[in-house]
This record gives C-alpha cells, sequence and structure tokens, in this order.
C-alpha cells in the first residue's frame, strides 16, 4: 500500500513512467476481473487496454482518494459495464446470436478462460444478471466495501449488498444444482 | 466442501495472465503518451519564453540590492576606440524572464553544492530549488525545496527527510542567491562607475561567440570576475573567478548555466529515490515519542508499547505519529483489519545496533483473525528522530 502510494505521489506529479509500474502490478487481476464480468478475454484486455489509455491521458488531474488497486477495479468495471451493455445492443439486433448467460456450463469457453477447476463457477458467474455479478467480483475478487461499490454504481449501500446475497444464493443455487446433475 | 459452500474463497483463485500482446499494446500507448506529453511541452514552452521576457514589467531588484557587496566604483572602458553594442542592461532586462535556471558549479569541492536547479514564479519570487551537494560530511546528498519545505535526500543511508526549519530554509536559499544570474548580473550593474573596480566588455566579431565582461576589483586581495554572455540572449553562460596571488590570477572556481527557461525533466524538483529509501516526515506535528528523562532502552519500549495500543485502539493516527513518517492512510491499510492485535503480551530487551544506532525491540501480541486468535512475535527498530534527538520514533517492523 505504502508503494501505491509513492506511485499515486509521482504520477500526481506528472511522472507517467509509474504507469508502468502500476500496469505491471495490477493488469493480471484487473484483466481477470474484467474476463468475469464479461465471460471473453479478448474484451476484457480491450478493457484493461482502455483503462489504462485513460489513466495516461488523466494524469494531470488525477487525484487518488481510495486505494489504487480499488480506483481501477472500478475503472474496469465501468468500462466492462458500458462494452457489456454495447454487446446487448448489439446481440438484440442480431437475434439469431446465442447469449453467453444461456450456454450450457460444458461450453468449452468458459473451461478456456478460468480452467477446469472454475469452470462450473464461471458458468454460474456468467449466468448472473450483470449488476450482482459486478458487486459480488468488486467486494469479493477486488475486496471494495460495499459503500464504494454504491458510489460506483449510483445506487443505496442497501441495494448494493441486497445484490451481493441475491448473487450469492443464486450462485450456491446454480452450483448446487450443478453439483447434483 | 462442496463448491457452493466456498463461493468467496472460489472467486478468489479466479486468476488470469494479461497477454504479451496486450503487455505490448499498453507500453507502446504509455510511451505514445510520453513522447506527446514532451512534444506538447516543447511547443508551448518557447512561445511562453519569448513572450514573458518580452513583456513582462519591469521590477524593482530589492532582494538583489541588500545582498550586494560594497563594491566601490570606477569603470574603465579600456577599448575606448570601439563602443561596444552590448550594454549590461541588455543582460538585465533579458534576466527579467527567467522562470527556471540551472547550473553546474566547478570544481566540485567538500561540502559545496555542484549542481542547481531553481524556478520563479510570476512575482520573480524562489518557488522550487534543488541542490545536489555531492561530497557532504553527510555523504552526497540533494535538497529540494518546495511549498515551504525541504527535502533532504541522505543518498549513503538511503533516507529522505523532510524539514520545515526556517534555518535550513534560509540557508538553501543562501546556497542559490549566490549563484543566482540576476543577482550577479545586477551587481555586475551597480559596480559600473565604482572606484575601484574596472570592467571590459569585449565583443568578438565570431559569429555566435559569447561576449566577455571582465571586472577586475582592487582590494585585499584583488579578485577578478570573467564572464561570457550569449551574444543572442544576452543571457549570462558562464562565470569564472579568480584570486590576484603572487602577482597572477589564479582561478578559484568556474559557475556554468546549462538551461533557461527550460528544464529538461518536469519533475526535476521531485526526488526519486529507490524503492527502498525510507521518508522520515519531520513536517508533521508531534512525531514519534519524547524520550524526557527516560533511557535510550526505556523510550524504545515505550514507543513500541504506544504503538502496540494504538494498533489494538485502531488509532491510526496515532500509530502514524508513532512511525514517523509513514501516512495515517498507510497505516490504516495494514493488515490489522484482517489480523486484529487484540492483546500485547510481552515486550522484549532492546538490543542495541552499534552500525546504526537503531534499537530492536521485540514484542509478542495476540492477534484475532475469522474469530480465532493466535501469537505472533513482531520486532520493532526504534531510533532518534533526525535533527530531534529528544524525540524517537519507529522505523521498521517485521
Amino acid at each position: 500500500m505504502l508503494e501505491d502510494k509513492l506511485l499515486i505521489w509521482k504520477f500526481n506529479r506528472g511522472n507517467r513512467n509509474v504507469l508502468r509500474g502500476i500496469y505491471e502490478k495490477y493488469k493480471d487481476d484487473l484483466v481477470t476481473l474484467a474476463a468475469a464480468l464479461l465471460n471473453d478475454v479478448s474484451s476484457a484486455e480491450d478493457v484493461v487496454h482502455d483503462v489504462f489509455v485513460s489513466f495516461v491521458e488523466s494524469s494531470r488531474k488525477f487525484r487518488l482518494t481510495g486505494t489504487l488497486k480499488g480506483y481501477l477495479a472500478t475503472c474496469v468495471a465501468n468500462n466492462a459495464r458500458n462494452k457489456n451493455k454495447a454487446r446487448r445492443t448489439h446481440r438484440s439486433i442480431a437475434l439469431d446470436e446465442a447469449n453467453p448467460a444461456e450456454v450450457d456450463s460444458n461450453n468449452p469457453e468458459f473451461t478456456a478462460i478460468f480452467g477446469e477447476e472454475l469452470r462450473q463457477l464461471s458458468w454460474a458467474l456468467g449466468r448472473l444478471p450483470y449488476e450482482q455479478r459486478e458487486v459480488l467480483l468488486l467486494h469479493t475478487y477486488n475486496g471494495m466495501k460495499f459503500k464504494a461499490i454504491a458510489r460506483q454504481q449510483s445506487v443505496s449501500i442497501n441495494t448494493v449488498q441486497g445484490r451481493y446475497r441475491y448473487a450469492l444464493d443464486k450462485l450456491r443455487s446454480m452450483l448446487n444444482g450443478e453439483m447434483k446433475r | 466442501m462442496r463448491p457452493a459452500d466456498n463461493i468467496n474463497e472460489l472467486i478468489k483463485k479466479l486468476q488470469l495472465k494479461a497477454s504479451a500482446e496486450l503487455d505490448k499494446r499498453v507500453h507502446d500507448d504509455i510511451s505514445a503518451a510520453l513522447v506527446e506529453s514532451e512534444k506538447i511541452k516543447s511547443v508551448h514552452a518557447e512561445p511562453n519564453i519569448w513572450r514573458t521576457i518580452m513583456k513582462s514589467p519591469i521590477i524593482k531588484l530589492t532582494a538583489a540590492a541588500v545582498i550586494i557587496i560594497a563594491i566601490v566604483i570606477s569603470v574603465t572602458i579600456l577599448d575606448k576606440s570601439v563602443t561596444p553594442a552590448y550594454a549590461i542592461e541588455q543582460t538585465i532586462e533579458a534576466n527579467r524572464g527567467l522562470w527556471f535556471i540551472h547550473l553546474k558549479c566547478e570544481p566540485s569541492t567538500k561540502g559545496s553544492v555542484d549542481e542547481i536547479w531553481a524556478q520563479f514564479d510570476d512575482n520573480k519570487q524562489l518557488t522550487n530549488l534543488r541542490m545536489n551537494f555531492p561530497n557532504s560530511s553527510d555523504g552526497p546528498k540533494e535538497v529540494v525545496l518546495h511549498e515551504g519545505k525541504a527535502e533532504v535526500w541522505f543518498k549513503a543511508k538511503r533516507s529522505i527527510v523532510v524539514l520545515r526549519e526556517k534555518d535550513i530554509l534560509a540557508k538553501s536559499k543562501l546556497y542559490h542567491e549566490s549563484f543566482d544570474p540576476k543577482r550577479i548580473v545586477e551587481e555586475l550593474y551597480q559596480a559600473q562607475g565604482s572606484e575601484n573596480v574596472q570592467i571590459e566588455i569585449q565583443e568578438s566579431s565570431a559569429e555566435g561567440a559569447p561576449i566577455t565582461i571582465t571586472m577586475t576589483k582592487k582590494g585585499s586581495p584583488d579578485v577578478r570576475a570573467v564572464f561570457k554572455v550569449d551574444p543572442e540572449t544576452k543571457l549570462l553562460q558562464q562565470e569564472e573567478s579568480y584570486k590576484l596571488e603572487d602577482g597572477e590570477y589564479k582561478f578559484l572556481g568556474r559557475t556554468r548555466y546549462l538551461d533557461y527557461n527550460n528544464p529538461t525533466d518536469s519533475e526535476i524538483f521531485v526526488l526519486k529515490p529507490p524503492a527502498d529509501v525510507i521518508r522520515f516526515d519531520q513536517t508533521a506535528h508531534d512525531i514519534g515519542l519524547a524520550k524526557g528523562d527516560m533511557s535510550d532502552e526505556e523510550s524504545a519500549v515505550k514507543l513500541v508499547r504506544q504503538f502496540v495500543e494504538a494498533a489494538i485502539a485502531q488509532d491510526y493516527t496515532k500509530a502514524s505519529k508513532l512511525l514517523a513518517y509513514i501516512p495515517t492512510g498507510w497505516v490504516e491499510e495494514q493488515p490489522y483489519q484482517q489480523e486484529q492485535v487484540v492483546r500485547l503480551i510481552s515486550v522484549g530487551k532492546p538490543e542495541l545496533n552499534a552500525e546504526t544506532g537503531s534499537l530492536s525491540v521485540p514484542c509478542q501480541v495476540e492477534v484475532e483473525k475469522d474469530g480465532q486468535t493466535s501469537v505472533q512475535s513482531i520486532t520493532f527498530r526504534v531510533q532518534q528522530i533526525y535533527g530531534q534527538s529528544e524525540r524517537w520514533k519507529i522505523i521498521d517492523f517485521e
């Protein structure tokens, strides 16, 4: 954490080279978050790339108020949400295209993304409503507090906690059901 | 254990690696942004320099006048057959547009500064200053003045101390003033007409060759300064000083003015130490612990006790003060929230590290995590605060 503070301190003073250090430190976690949100590694990498491009451009005005990891995760989540919306719009036009949330857990895509061990989890995550998936991943995977997620999603903290509970219940239900099959 | 019983643990296991292609895309974009940023800076810099030089209002050089050496008077232009086109006033005028200077001093001697960068605000007041002392009594060190604070980077000791002490700030400014081209040229201008001073100005016919101003002051001893002035910008390029000994002027030192209004590094006033350099911010109030009548060992033990008690109480502000240099936010983000310290079990006898002067204080604490408690051993290192021998701080723990 001290390292992050120092990185942002330098970044705020115009040292854009520290971006390389920040990218190297968080790239895997951010790609993982984006891939879990979008169920698509290629789109996830696009999201992470776009986040860092924006980060470069914001170097003169950026002021970190929370943790660097939380800030970047929020950026990735916002960007992934926009991508998801665009994709849904595209799908509603191309009606014949399959919805990944509907696909079977045996779909090799899930195995390809996170490996066999987590195939069921990634399949179940993919079936959660996007907002619930986002809350669950930001809180559990990125350690963001509900209050921060509420700010990010522009909803009340109660709504966020509700989404989290629903997400856990649905996942539990899906995974138990899947295990029983 | 079924997956559904441990969803959070499963989610934490999700892990992908960014591809080499993404690495390349991001690093290329950062490089492109850096290049673009530098271009924008250089495009904007040049008009600003000249706009500032040409339009800046004339201000009184009162500050410089205070420290001007009383030089008494007589100007002799030796080559009276040629009236030089150059006049010192032109350099004074050119100096009015200065907002950044970079200079080097030669030779580098023990304790002396060898390189200075300075920046001024619109009112010509010094706002940022960086000085390099390659061979000080503290070993190599760099000093940066910014926003009323002095940051001293002791390179051999791998530490940075942040101070707000008036005498250090004042001394640093004096260092700068002794090399300030505005002050030097103003002195030169004032010296014209002084009885004991001769000033000779020579302009070369060779294109681009500097204008040479030689000032000789009769006194005890006689001294001489030779200035080189850029014929185009009229700014000072160099000053050499000499002292008369045994009938000869012997070289004392040289100041070379390397850059005016063109900082090659936008972060020159930001120290960039390696990651392992420790920062001691002494500008915070009540940092560390006052030793009072206690022995070093007693104060070390008390310091550790207070820190652990602050951690137990989750009083991160107090814990931060005892650490002396770590921001409260950082202390708060330490794993206390995951592994809450609940009890101080014991504090051992401090051991002196003769090499560093620090004391190692072992202690045992009880921590709680997920409803379960365990005993952890922590060793604290405590040390006197730089420049405040009556106060002690924690410098590390593991």
